[in-house]
């Protein structure tokens, strides 16, 4: 049978940290060259495998990579697999779009003892959409291991969750209040729980969050893995990670370099508030050349814009956490299966979720952080693909626009008049 | 016990005790130490009846007084309204006349040094003022003048004067998560683990005593409301202590405060008194801008519309690294239904599977009394279950 890396993993860790010194060793010999990904990337770890036959990995999960359609690793996918399976703690930074959801998916389901059917991963998103779409990413890629993986979410039918959790299954992806309720329950059993994963971690440890995942994290063994993933990373986040992570191996990307060259960005003057209404109409032919998302800082002004583009007849659809969650299923099914084109949302969707045919965001208010920022235009762009995003600014959002330029060091200009060229 | 006897027990105590976690008597009804204790012994009496409703018939909590106690104390102290220490010096004004306005309010409150006035208003209804508002001053002593302004008539109306509640966001307290979150023993020890002695307030976190099922009022702790998530974001973003470093500095609480970072706003916004500093020096237009917004004059779209994506980011003039490596792009949607529908198909065999055996067992043993479709299913389903049982034991 196979051998669980928690048997050997001390063995198998010293090898590669022996492995990592060499490289280190070369790598500083060779210097560094501006077209080298390694400048960028500030990293403890320096072993690359820019192959997934390289990786050592069980040849059914192999098998569902490649029918998944993936061909080479992206840079984190080269980086972050091999330390996550090798039983490391992990903070693993990256682009937006660049393949976090499977970086982290496919070392869980390389760890997976698929003869224990109990739950081994417990994968944790700030979102239920978010949190639905892993757990489809999982089962994909898990396809030939049979991996049962189940979305344990708020909104959803209780009876039912605890019912499936008791039948078995390998990993739970869910919201961190559900997953809580599911532990206290008793339906979901710890005990065999080795990795916890963060997606979205500056998120999921910011305020709003940090006393839930702390909850959780005191009701899981106390040798469990843990796994960070975002494609921002603000120090703070970074200092309380000390409290949980045990010598983590850090794979970080400069705050300059999180901009994708694929996703070009622009802004509209409008002046004034009042006429982001009407410019959001003039550009609507353009919005409707691919999918698009446009984003509003609150549920009610999302409201307020669906219904005043509604009274013009123009089809948009709309999606915010005052839904109840049979709504928004229903909403993000139409959206992902390209039946609606324009969502109009919140927040609630700028991080992590994957609509391929999305290449145009527009931020009709511009987000109230920066990290929401890079989340928010990284909704479109996915994965090498074209993307676009349209910044809306009053005359007093200059400022701000200025700063997140300037933040991320980043260039967002007039939006040409032949934008629909770059779409 | 009868009837009688129970209402007049004194340890039993009534039915408004389900009201005391709600705000009841006036703040006053506090401030003497001695009234204070008077209530309290009544209380105390009743205390044992609904705790014992609020934490479950559950006898884990013998010593339930105490952090009731503390409760109530805490509770108490809350109450009277003491000026605040630090801004804001924000009062809350009620009942204000519909047609009130700032300006109103600014005289109203004439000699005071007035920071920001702020009418709540609905949006929904044309901004019709909701009676209500806000006025931040600028020191104390224009607040304590302020409250004395209380119960004054203003347009026929007598208007309440109080001190705002506090922001949310400041009132300190314990952060949980400060120490180190790892457990250091396994869960299933010992009910006096060590880690039980970091959470002194064990009333609110009883249940981590190593007790998990028989529990049920974690929603009372507000994790998982629904649409929890949206919440936070509304309310402006983060508010993380190194603003240098996160963005919005100008998020002075946790309410819908989007002010300098105002993309949420509609506009004008009502009672916004704040000054907005526009720094136009870089401002696409900088100069005055036009009456009349600009119509956008887009040019059609010239290039063929076919999805084909680029192969891998373009080279750009910046030489940066791709951070897809060699990987190109794949279709993901697509992935998961053929996922999907391969599952399906899946799912489809076995059941086959599973109908035909079933068939054919039914067929073997003439004698199963065949009544009804939905009969027979049960009765299979007894016998399958019969047999896991077996079989498992």
């Amino acid at each position: 049978m196979q051998d669980p890396v928690g048997l050997n993993g001390e063995m198998v860790t010293d090898c590669v940290e022996l492995c990592g010194l060499d490289l280190s060793i070369k790598l500083s010999r060779g210097g560094v060259e501006p077209h080298d990904i390694e400048a960028e990337i500030e990293s403890n770890w320096e072993e690359v495998v820019d192959n997934f036959d390289n990786m050592n990995l069980k040849p059914e999960l192999l098998r569902g990579i490649y029918a998944y359609g993936f061909e080479k690793p992206s840079a984190i996918q080269q980086r972050a697999i091999l330390p996550v399976i090798k039983g490391h703690d992990v903070i693993a930074q990256a682009q937006s779009g660049t393949g976090k959801t499977a970086t982290f998916s496919i070392s869980i389901l390389q760890k997976l003892d698929m003869d224990v059917n109990k739950c081994q991963a417990l994968i944790l998103a700030p979102t239920r959409e978010l949190a639905q779409q892993i757990q489809k990413v999982v089962i994909a890629l898990g396809d030939f291991m049979n991996v049962e993986c189940h979305a344990s979410i708020g909104g959803t039918n209780v009876r039912e969750g605890i019912k499936k959790l008791e039948q078995g299954i390998h990993v739970v992806v869910g919201t961190p209040g559900r997953v809580y309720d599911m532990i206290n329950r008793g339906a979901l059993k710890t005990d065999s729980i080795k990795m916890f994963v963060l997606d979205e971690a500056d998120e999921m440890l910011s305020r709003g969050f940090k006393e839930q995942i702390y909850d959780v994290f005191q009701l899981l063994p106390p040798s469990t893995q843990v796994v960070l993933l975002s494609a921002t990373m603000p120090s703070d986040v970074l200092e309380v990670t000390t409290k949980f992570m045990r010598e983590p191996v850090r794979i970080l990307v400069k705050r300059d370099e999180l901009t994708l060259e694929g996703i070009k960005q622009f802004y509209i003057a409008v002046e004034k508030e009042e006429w982001k209404l009407d410019t959001l109409c003039d550009l609507y032919e353009t919005v409707t050349i691919t999918q698009a998302v446009i984003f509003c800082n609150t549920r009610r002004k999302v409201d307020w814009l669906t219904e005043k583009l509604h009274q013009r007849e123009f089809t948009v659809s709309a999606m915010h956490g005052d839904m109840d969650q049979a709504q928004r299923d229903v909403i993000m099914k139409e959206f992902r299966s390209g039946s609606s084109r324009v969502l109009i949302t919140t927040d609630l969707l700028a991080r992590g979720i994957d609509v391929q045919q999305v290449s145009l965001v527009i931020n009709y208010d511009l987000p109230t952080n920066r990290e929401n920022y890079i989340h928010r235009i990284g909704r479109g762009g996915r994965f090498g693909r074209k993307g676009v995003a349209i910044n809306f600014v009053a005359s007093e959002d200059v400022r701000m626009l200025r700063d997140i330029e300037q933040f991320y060091n980043t260039q967002i200009d007039e939006m040409p008049m032949n934008v629909a060229d770059l779409i | 016990m009868s009837l009688g006897d129970f209402l007049t027990d004194p340890s039993t105590g009534s039915w408004a005790d389900e009201m005391e976690g709600l705000p009841s008597a006036p703040a006053a009804a506090y401030s003497d130490q001695g009234d204070h204790d008077d209530r309290r012994g009544g209380y105390g009496d009743k205390r044992s009846f609904s705790g014992g409703r609020n934490y479950s018939r559950d006898s884990r909590y013998d010593s339930r007084d105490s952090p009731r106690d503390a409760r109530f104390t805490s509770r108490s102290e809350r109450v009277p309204p003491t000026l605040p220490t630090a801004p804001p010096y924000t009062a809350h004004l009620g009942n204000l006349p519909f047609d009130l306005d700032e300006h109103d309010i600014h005289d109203f409150f004439r000699g005071s040094k007035i920071a920001t006035v702020r009418i709540l208003r609905d949006r929904d209804r044309d901004d019709r003022s909701k009676g209500f508002g806000y006025v931040e001053f600028q020191d104390l002593q224009s607040l304590a003048g302020a409250l004395e302004l209380n119960n004054e008539t203003l347009r026929g109306r007598p208007i309440r004067v109080s001190v705002a509640d506090p922001p949310r966001e400041r009132e300190p307290r314990e952060d949980r998560t400060a120490g180190e979150w790892r457990r250091a023993m396994p869960r299933d020890s010992p009910v006096s683990s060590p880690r039980n002695d970091r959470f002194s307030n064990s009333d609110r976190f009883g249940h981590r005593d190593g007790r998990w099922s028989e529990r049920g009022s974690f929603r009372d702790r507000g994790i998982d409301r629904p649409g929890d998530r949206n919440d936070r974001f509304e309310r402006g973003g983060f508010d993380r202590p190194d603003q240098g470093d996160r963005g919005n500095t100008d998020r002075s609480d946790g309410s819908k405060t989007d002010t300098q970072w105002r993309g949420g706003g509609f506009g004008n916004k009502p009672g916004m008194v704040r000054e907005r500093r526009v720094e136009d020096r870089h401002g696409p237009s900088s100069m005055s801008p036009p009456p009349m917004r600009k119509k956008l004059e887009l040019k059609p779209r010239t290039v063929d519309v076919s999805p084909s994506p680029p192969e891998v980011a373009p080279t750009t003039p910046r030489n940066r690294p791709n951070p897809f490596g060699e990987a190109k792009p794949i279709d993901n949607d697509e992935a998961l239904r053929r996922v999907e529908e391969r599952r399906r198909q899946k799912e489809r065999e076995r059941e086959d599977k599973e109908d035909k055996e079933e068939r054919e067992d039914k067929e073997k043993p003439e004698a199963l009394p065949v009544a009804d479709e939905a009969d027979t299913e049960d009765a299979v389903d007894t016998v399958d279950t019969a047999v896991d049982e077996n079989g498992e034991a």
